[in-house]
Parts: C-alpha cells; sequence; structure tokens
C-alpha cells in the first residue's frame, strides 16, 4: 500500500501547489507601447527567437526567420519601412527611368561597412550580381534570385557613387529585390563573421544557443538606442514561453494565442501580423482536387473563423484569394467569397460524384506547429462533410523535394511568405511557372499577369493585380485561410517595437521607456 | 596483452562498419541536402550545381572513401543547414553534453552505493523495503516526464531555478554548472534505481556464500565483512555495470536535453535529423558509437584483468 | 515456509489492469471524441464533465490519455512481438546450429545491444521517417538482439541437456527437436524477458512520441501529449500530470510483476 500512498501523496502536493501558483494574468493587450514612454539609449535586451539561423551569410540564408533577424545587420540599397515603402539606405537617391527599363541609384556619401571600410561602387556591384547570379565564379551555395537575374541586363558604375542597373523588360516592381544586402566585395568570411552596413554589428553566433549584435556607432542613419540584442535561440516556442515566464527574455514573437492568455503582467501584447497567405493549398493537378466543385466544396467546408477562433483568440485577416491586405493599393477585396456552408459543400461534392465520403491525405511540414495546428482543425471541419482527411506531417526537406518541387501530394497546409512586390505573392499560379505547385492553370490568368508585370501604366497595373486574385477565387484554386496574426510578448519596459509588412524584427527602433530605468 | 590487441581491432572493424551502414543509410533517403539548403525559390539548375559542389552526384562507396578519409583528420564536411564546419558545431555542443554525463554518472555512483547497502543488513526489513519501493518507482519513471515534474517543482513552485535559463559555460561558468544539477539528476534517477537494485541484489547473494559466513564466524565485524569480503567481490560485476550504464547515460541525455533546452549533442542530433542535416547526423552517429563502443571494450578489458577466469 | 502476501504482484497486476482497463475502453468508448475540438471549451481545468480538463483544442484530455494508453499499449505489444519473434528464431536456430551462421549474427547483435535502444531507434527513424507503423519497425528491430541474447544462451545450456539427446536418439528431427522439446523448456525464461521488454518499448515509444520521432498529431499518444503539455505547465499542470502518470502507472506495474519473477 506504501507505493499506492506515496503516488496519492505526490498527486495530492502537486494540485495543493498549482492552486497556490495560480496567478491572475490577464490578456494583456493593453494599447501598444510604441508610442508611449520616451526613449533612454543604452541597455542590452534579450529577443527569443524559435527558428536557427541557416547562414550568416545574408545571400545564403534562404530562411524567412534568419532574414528576419539578419535585417538588423545588412541593408540594400534601399530598404523596406514600417509602411511598406522603399526608402534609401547605402543608395542617397534612385531614378526609375520613363519606360521601367533602367534603375540609377546614387550611393550614400561615406556609408561605412562595420569593418571600417566605405562602400565602395565595385562593393555594390559585387553584392548585386551575387544575388542576381551574374558573377563570373558564383558560389553554387547563394541562392540566386530569379527575379533579379531574369530582368537584369547588365549592372554598371559610370562613376564613383552611381551604379546603374539596365533591364530586360520594363519592370516597375523590382524595387523590393533590391533590398538585397550590400557586402564587401573582397571578404570571405561572411559566413562566420558577417559584415554589414546596418545600424548594428555582428557580434557572436553559437548555434542552437543565441545570436549577439551590437550598436553600430558609426551608423550614417538614426543611430539605435539599444547598445546589444541577443537573440537567444529555443527548440520550441513552448521552450521559450517557459523562459519569457521566467521573466528573462525581453521579446518574444510568435507567441501563441494560449500563451499570450497566460502571460505574466511584466509584459503587453503587440498584434500585427504575419504576412503570410497561410491556405489549404490544393493540387489542382491530381483527383480530386482537379475538378474545381471538390475545390469550391472544401472552400465551403472549412470554418475559417473557426480556425481563427481556433489558433489565435479570434485574431488574424481571413482571406478570400492569394493576396493580403498588407500589399495594400493592390489587394482586391472584393472577390468571391465562400461562406461556411456545410450541405452547400456536401452538395458540391455529391455533384463532383463523391456523395458517398472522399479521403484525402493533407501533407503538413511538421516542423511549423501553427500548420500543424491549423491542419488539424481543418481535419475535424472536414469530418462534418463526410470527408476524411488524415495528416502525413513530413520534414521541411522532405516538403520542399516531394511537395513544392515534385508537387506529389493531394493537399497541403503551409504559409507563402513574399515580398513587397505584388508579383512576387501571384506569379506561382502561372500555368508555366516553375514554383506553380498547385498545378493551377488558366489561360486567362497567365495574359493578365503578363499584363500585370509588363506594365508601367500604375492604374493598369492595380486593375490587373485586382483580377487576377479575382480568377483564383473564383477557380477556388486553393482554400485560402488567413494572414495569420503575429503576437509579440514585449516587455513592459520597452517601448518603440515596430511591426513591418515585411518578415523582420527591427531592433534599431526598440528603447528602453525612461521612466523605467 | 594479446586480449587487449584483439578487442581493439574489433573496435576498429565494428566502428567501421557502423560509420559505412550509417552513411549508406543516409544516402538512400530522399530530400537531400541540396534541396534543404537552398529552400524554395531554387531552380532545378541551382540545385544540381550545389548537388555537384557537395560532391552528392558520386557513388555511395566513393563519398563515403572520402569522407572517411577526411574524418580521420577530423574533418567531417559542413554542416547543409549551418553552413558552419561540422566538427566545430559538435565540438560546441560537447560541454553541455559531457557535463551532463559526466554530473550523471557521479550521481549514480554516490547514490546508489549507500542506497543498495542500505537495505541489504536486514533483508526483506523495513528499510529494505522502502528502498525496493523506491527503486521500483525509479525504474519505471521516464526521463523526460520526471525532467518536467522536476521543471514544476523546483522552477515553477519553488522557483529555485530558471525554467529553461541555460547559460553557455563561457558566459557564465557557475551558473552553467548550477542549470545542469537538474537535468542530471533526470537522466540519473532510473539508472540510480537500477544500479540501486543490482547492488542490493549482489551483496545479498554474496552474504548467503560460505566465505562470508567463514569471515563471520572467524570473529569479523559485520562492517568489516561487508567492506573487506563482500564489496570486493561485488565490485566487479558493478564496475563493468556502471561502463555498460555510461552508453545509457548519453541517450538519456539526449530526451533530457530536449525537456530542459540544452543545446548539447542530443538537441543537436534531433535539430539535424529534421533538417536533414545528414553530415551532421552522421557525424554524432559515429561519435556516439565510438564513445559506446569504447566504453563496451574498456569494460570488456577491466573486466579480464579482474576476473583471469573471462576470456 | 509460510506464504506472505505478495504485494509486488497483487499491485503490479492491479496498476497494468488499470491501464489496460483504460485503453481496452478506450478502443470502443470514450466520454469524447478523442479528436474533437471545441473552441468554448478550451483550456479548461478539471471537472465534472471533463476528468482532466481540456487541452488547447478544447479536446477532453481523460479521452485522449485513453487513446493515448491503448495507441501505447498496441504499439508495445506489436513491437514486443516483432522484436521477441525475430530474436527468437535468431537466438534459437543460431545456437542450435552454430557454426559461421552463429558468429556473424552474433557479432550483429553485439554490435547493436551495444547501443542504447533510444539512440538506435532514433537513426533508425531518421532514416525511413517518423510514424506509428515505422515507429513498430524501428523499436522492433532495435528489440531483436535482446530476445536473441536471452534465447541464444538458454539454447545453448538446453541442447546440451539429456532430454534432448533422448530425442535425438529417437530419431526426431532438429525443427521438431527446436520447436517441440527445447522452446518449451524455456518459456520461463522467455516470459520475463518480453515483460522487461513490454516495460522498455512502452518507455521508448513514450519517449520517440515525446520527442516528435513517433506516433503522428492529431492522434493522441502519451508521450506526444507530454510535450505538447510542457508549454502550460505553468497554468495547467495537470495536462502533464494526466498522460505522465498513465505511463508511469503501466511501468511501474510491470517493473513490480517482473521483479518478483526475477
Amino acid at each position: 500500500m506504501k507505493r499506492k500512498l506515496l503516488l496519492t501523496l505526490l498527486l495530492f502536493s502537486m494540485l495543493t501547489a498549482l492552486c497556490a501558483c495560480k496567478g491572475g494574468t490577464d490578456q494583456g493587450n493593453t494599447p501598444d507601447n510604441i508610442s508611449s514612454g520616451t526613449p533612454a539609449t543604452g541597455g542590452e535586451i534579450v529577443v527569443g527567437i524559435t527558428q536557427d539561423l541557416d547562414s550568416l551569410d545574408p545571400h545564403i540564408a534562404v530562411a524567412a526567420g534568419t532574414d528576419e533577424v539578419l535585417f538588423n545587420i545588412f541593408e540594400g540599397l534601399v530598404k523596406p519601412d514600417k509602411n511598406g515603402n522603399f526608402v534609401e539606405a547605402v543608395a542617397e537617391s534612385y531614378v526609375i527611368s520613363e519606360d521601367a527599363m533602367t534603375y540609377t541609384f546614387t550611393l550614400r556619401e561615406n556609408v561605412k561597412f562595420h569593418n571600417g571600410d566605405t562602400v565602395t561602387v565595385e562593393d555594390v556591384v559585387y553584392s548585386l550580381k551575387r544575388c542576381a547570379g551574374l558573377l563570373d565564379v558564383q558560389d553554387p551555395n547563394v541562392l540566386v534570385d530569379s527575379a533579379l537575374s531574369r530582368s537584369i541586363a547588365e549592372i554598371t558604375a559610370p562613376d564613383e557613387r552611381t551604379v546603374v542597373l539596365k533591364l530586360h523588360q520594363a519592370n516597375t516592381e523590382l524595387l523590393p529585390y533590391l533590398t538585397c544586402a550590400i557586402i564587401p566585395c573582397d571578404y570571405d568570411a561572411q559566413a562566420t563573421s558577417p559584415v554589414g552596413t546596418g545600424p548594428f554589428k555582428f557580434v557572436s553566433y553559437a548555434p542552437l544557443e543565441s545570436f549577439v549584435i551590437e550598436k553600430n556607432k558609426d551608423y550614417y542613419g538614426t543611430m539605435a538606442y539599444l547598445d546589444k540584442v541577443t537573440f537567444k535561440i529555443y527548440a520550441s516556442s513552448d521552450a521559450a514561453f517557459l523562459e519569457l515566464m521566467a521573466g528573462t527574455i525581453d521579446i518574444f514573437p510568435y507567441l501563441t494565442d494560449e500563451q499570450a492568455t497566460q502571460l505574466s503582467e511584466k509584459y503587453s501584447i503587440e498584434v500585427g501580423t504575419m504576412n503570410l497567405v497561410q491556405a489549404l493549398f490544393l493540387n489542382n493537378g491530381v483527383a480530386p482536387f482537379d475538378n474545381v466543385k471538390v475545390r469550391q466544396a472544401f472552400c465551403h467546408a472549412i470554418n475559417r473563423q473557426e480556425i481563427l477562433n481556433m489558433l489565435s483568440g479570434g485574431r488574424g485577416t481571413i482571406i478570400n484569394s492569394g493576396m493580403t491586405p498588407g500589399l495594400a493599393s493592390y489587394y482586391n477585396d472584393a472577390v468571391t467569397e465562400y461562406s461556411y456552408d456545410v450541405e452547400k459543400a456536401k452538395q458540391l461534392l455529391a455533384e463532383a460524384g463523391y456523395g458517398d465520403g472522399l479521403e484525402i491525405t493533407i501533407t503538413v511540414p511538421s516542423n511549423y506547429q501553427y500548420h500543424m495546428d491549423t491542419a488539424q482543425v481543418i481535419v475535424e471541419q472536414l469530418k462534418k462533410v463526410g470527408v476524411t482527411a488524415k495528416i502525413e506531417p513530413v520534414e521541411w526537406a522532405s516538403w520542399l523535394s516531394d511537395v513544392y518541387k515534385g508537387r506529389d501530394y493531394q493537399a497541403t497546409v503551409v504559409g507563402l511568405d513574399f515580398n513587397l512586390a505584388p508579383s512576387d505573392v501571384v506569379k506561382r499560379y502561372q500555368s508555366t511557372a516553375s514554383n506553380n505547385f498547385v498545378n493551377y492553370s488558366n489561360a486567362a490568368f497567365d495574359s493578365t499577369f503578363a499584363v500585370a508585370l509588363a506594365s508601367i501604366e500604375e492604374q493598369e497595373k492595380t486593375t490587373a493585380y485586382k483580377e487576377l486574385q479575382k480568377l483564383l477565387a473564383e477557380d477556388a484554386a486553393s482554400v485560402y485561410i488567413q494572414d495569420p496574426a503575429l503576437l509579440t510578448a514585449v516587455s513592459k519596459e520597452l517601448g518603440g517595437y515596430t511591426f513591418y509588412p515585411v518578415y523582420v524584427q527591427d531592433m534599431s527602433l526598440v528603447y528602453f521607456k525612461e521612466s523605467q530605468k | 596483452m594479446k586480449f587487449i590487441i584483439k578487442k581493439t581491432g574489433s573496435l576498429i572493424i565494428t566502428l567501421v562498419i557502423i560509420s559505412f551502414l550509417s552513411f549508406l543509410a543516409f544516402s538512400l533517403i530522399p530530400g537531400d541536402a541540396a534541396v534543404a539548403s537552398l529552400g524554395m525559390d531554387a531552380t532545378e539548375a541551382d540545385i544540381n550545381a550545389l548537388r555537384e559542389e557537395l560532391g552528392l552526384n558520386r557513388p555511395v562507396h566513393v563519398q563515403y572513401a572520402d569522407w572517411l578519409l577526411s574524418a580521420l583528420q577530423g574533418d567531417f564536411g559542413v554542416s547543409t543547414q549551418y553552413h558552419l564546419p561540422v566538427s566545430e558545431l559538435v565540438v560546441k555542443r560537447l560541454p553541455a553534453t559531457i557535463t551532463l554525463a559526466v554530473y550523471s554518472m557521479v550521481i549514480i555512483i554516490l547514490v546508489s552505493f549507500p542506497a543498495g547497502l542500505l537495505g541489504t543488513r536486514k533483508p526483506n526489513g523495513a528499510m529494505d523495503t522502502v528502498m525496493t519501493v523506491l527503486s521500483q518507482v525509479g525504474m519505471a519513471v521516464p526521463q523526460f516526464f520526471l525532467g518536467i515534474l522536476l521543471t514544476f517543482f523546483f522552477g515553477i513552485v519553488l522557483d529555485w531555478f530558471t525554467v529553461g535559463g541555460y547559460v553557455g559555460v563561457q558566459e557564465n561558468p557557475a551558473g552553467f554548472f548550477r542549470f545542469l544539477v537538474l537535468p542530471a539528476v533526470a537522466v540519473a534517477v532510473p539508472k540510480c534505481a537500477t544500479m540501486t537494485r543490482y547492488i542490493r541484489n549482489a551483496v545479498v547473494a554474496q552474504k548467503k556464500q560460505d566465505y562470508v559466513r567463514t569471515a563471520r564466524g572467524k570473529g569479523n565485524s559485520e562492517k568489516r565483512v561487508l567492506l573487506q569480503h563482500v564489496l570486493v567481490n561485488v565490485m566487479m560485476p558493478v564496475v563493468t555495470m556502471l561502463a555498460m550504464m555510461a552508453a545509457d547515460v548519453l541517450a538519456g541525455s539526449i530526451v533530457v536535453e530536449q525537456v530542459f533546452n540544452i543545446p548539447g549533442l542530443g538537441r543537436l542530433l534531433i535539430t539535424s535529423i529534421s533538417n536533414r542535416d545528414y553530415p551532421v547526423v552522421q557525424a554524432i552517429v559515429v561519435y556516439m558509437a565510438c564513445a559506446v563502443v569504447i566504453m563496451n571494450t574498456l569494460a570488456d578489458i577491466a573486466y579480464q584483468k579482474l576476473d583471469p577466469r573471462v576470456r | 515456509m509460510k506464504k506472505r502476501i505478495n504485494y509486488n504482484l497483487i499491485i503490479g497486476y492491479t496498476l497494468i489492469f488499470l491501464v489496460l482497463l483504460l485503453a481496452l475502453v478506450g478502443l470502443f468508448y470514450t466520454p469524447y471524441p478523442a479528436n474533437e475540438m471545441n473552441v468554448l471549451e478550451k483550456n479548461q481545468a478539471p471537472s465534472l464533465s471533463h476528468f482532466f480538463g481540456t487541452d488547447q483544442f478544447g479536446r477532453d484530455i481523460f479521452s485522449r490519455v485513453m487513446e493515448g494508453a491503448s495507441t501505447s499499449f498496441l504499439i508495445a505489444v506489436c513491437v514486443v512481438l516483432v522484436g521477441a519473434g525475430i530474436g527468437t528464431l535468431a537466438g534459437a536456430v543460431t545456437a542450435y546450429f552454430g557454426g559461421w551462421l552463429d558468429a556473424v549474427l552474433m557479432r550483429v547483435n553485439d554490435v547493436m545491444a551495444a547501443f542504447p535502444s533510444v539512440l538506435l531507434a532514433i537513426c533508425f527513424v531518421a532514416v525511413i521517417g517518423p510514424g506509428t507503423y515505422n515507429l513498430i519497425c524501428a523499436l522492433g528491430i532495435v528489440f531483436i538482439p535482446s530476445f536473441t541474447r536471452v534465447v541464444r544462451s538458454e539454447v545453448l545450456v538446453q541442447k546440451e541437456l539429456d532430454y534432448v539427446r533422448n530425442a535425438k536418439l529417437m530419431g526426431a528431427g532438429n525443427l521438431r527437436i527446436l520447436v517441440f522439446h527445447i522452446l518449451p523448456n524455456i518459456r520461463p525464461v522467455l516470459k520475463t524477458s518480453l515483460l522487461v521488454g513490454f516495460q522498455n518499448a512502452v518507455l521508448s515509444e513514450a519517449g520517440m512520441s515525446y520527442l516528435g520521432l513517433g506516433v503522428t498529431q492529431p492522434d493522441p499518444s502519451l508521450g506526444r501529449m507530454l510535450s505538447e503539455a510542457q508549454g502550460y505547465l505553468w497554468n495547467a499542470p495537470w495536462y502533464a500530470l494526466a498522460p505522465g502518470l498513465t505511463i508511469l502507472a503501466l511501468t511501474l506495474g510491470l517493473g513490480l510483476v517482473t521483479s518478483d519473477k526475477a
């Protein structure tokens, strides 16, 4: 009996203990702290991240989670601001020719790399060529940006402060790609000790542990407030959260809704968006999704509001087509909307010949818990219309090779990120696009896309992009779900945390509030 | 001497076989390093160029021979995930894992000897029963559940340590050594329990032997009998068992590192598996194989030295 | 000698029985469908309608523990069957016939046995990928050596005994001797190692699922639930406690029963 007693005691003491520690934590959704408090200079903070860096070389890194932190170290000719505009960075000014065939950049004077060298036109030309795959000896590890490599005909430097890009065809949307990092041309230790021009410089990196940066005191622009920022790397959001509760992290993005609700009073929660098109992507090329009725049935069967309620406390922006409201003027909010309608879904399935039920497999990259969770909710919802869905979790690498490249799947839940060029997010739906992993094919789409891309007339361009979104929605190319809410815990001692319409964590704007110090 | 040479020979053969088999297995899996490393926007041509660069287009045995030659010189290639040398990655992870393993072994030795002997004075007496119960529970509890319980009690209820507050050994040595105590306890408890049980049973069995009765008969005190006669005889299998246990401790730390978010070898292994970072996985597998096989060989040799009957 | 009441056995069997009952009932009936989500009942504390509360999707934790227990049970049984089946065959054949086959297989066996089972299973899963069936395969293979070793050493002893010689004299074939004479005689030993193997299988399955290398979501698994519960340790410790104690009850029960046999 002693064993039983021991167990009972254990259980009992835990339960009492837990009653004692259940503190009153509130939703903490206080008004944003961006404007409040006077900024103080100095201080060190710890930021929790859950994705490890894949490289310190900005041209080799492909993970969004890496770009997000490297943003503090590197800059391109231009860089995005929080409103989605492009502001001059290494370039002082730029001119896009009337026919959109030539981009001319004038470099800022005396921009210094973190190693003390001045940025020269050679560095800029080298960096652009490296990104565009135009160097004579190209490192195969560098991911060539296909938008750059296809558009750029020639990069020249007519004088010490001017860089000219000549294009093959008119393109007004190249600016977002010219955020590609400017790095020194004769420096080969980028992967171990990166050198850029940004407001912070690199201090140290230990894989699985931390990435540390400090203030760049020679920065040409507005100086960062903080002296030092440590990005601490966690195996999972849960692990980071435990430490957040213990109070050793100052900022933690990608909080789940549950975590947000149990956060301590030390933090406020900032709500932004992830700038992702999250969807249940359907392979239009294979049964049963080659039938538009089945795709539409799925759109009706999935209750997107419930997904939002379940995963993010109702936060997030529901989308009906393949673009997010973040792309302000190009976003079309008047596309076909598939309301949640079980009966309609059943009827459409029956019309398509699947009245007796349907079995499908949803392949999900298992490293993205958010997508895994979304898929779990979807599986439950599909049950109600007689669809038996099975989740097949795969490693990211398998997802890339089998689903994304091999297109060997039925359905998948994933979020697509994109830069601020409107073409970036929809170009994959061209029937011939190499990354058209949903196998979408519509001649009208292809021709409209060509118009949108080539157009130098803003009005025409906008109309074309809106038309493209309409087509995607009508054809139910996939079940578009949402642009997920991004919840970030920010210590109440800090101010200035700012959301961008792209995937970045800008530390140069963060500061300790004067009164708190 | 001949025995040692023979053992060392079979050790090397074993290691070569293990490294080849794991190399073969990892090269057969779909979803290769080039795809993983270049991400979503890469074209087929980019991927092929990188494959060529990484030598992934060559036959497996050529790749293996190449790998083995470099590995012998301490070069395990470059991680496809981190774009850093594998040996550097692995070496940086070692302090945490080794400290954890050493801590655990120390705990096992310090706890299981006294605990094992505690009940042997009066087998099946009250003390013995208590120890038996404790060791039964200890053996049954999964290490990761124990880790979670410890986190809950000491981290949340008592607030004695910072949950997940691992610090690197260079950053803060004191904090590093303090933090690893609880994880070490989580790794050690099941093994402690097994060891305690083992020692207890061995001692009880020895005590029934004739020579113990003889020693007692000669008027030796119970303590003296225990220390001078029984323990000497129990020592040998116990030491062997400890050496064998080192492997389990290593395995246990893989799981426990995950629970306490310790950036050790285990976490690197799990992370690398999900990133398909096979140069790293391969290196860790071989490294752990080395550790395990060498420990076993040492145990064999020690056993043979201590007991000439074993050949 | 007076027969004492054997508490070890009683408690051991009681614990196993309780978990088995949970698992068996879980196969046919759970208070709520284990995967059914409910937005309105997310993260609830234990109550009369939800014994162990609900998880982040509003799923009933008690129902999930029941299903998780049956999954764990089934996987452990399969693993032991695979391991014991192949292991017994290999052990018996190599010991009985000896020769080069014995030498080679024992070499392989020693190498495998030297590795901690979790480490070996992780390597297998790294190659074949996670999932219930893959996990059974991986653990099954990992468990072969221990059975091979036990059976082999037993058969080596038994085959020198008189009854085997007699059977041979009577003209019985090798296979017949092995199956009908020797195997029944090593049953007691096999039974103990089956129980030990079962305990190890339960622990390994939980460990692998905890690491995310076993049973895949959304299907409940005790190990996986523990890893999910870790993030809620602050506000909902019962979430971790429910699956954790279930595993503990099962392994403790098995431990008590085997320790009595040993």
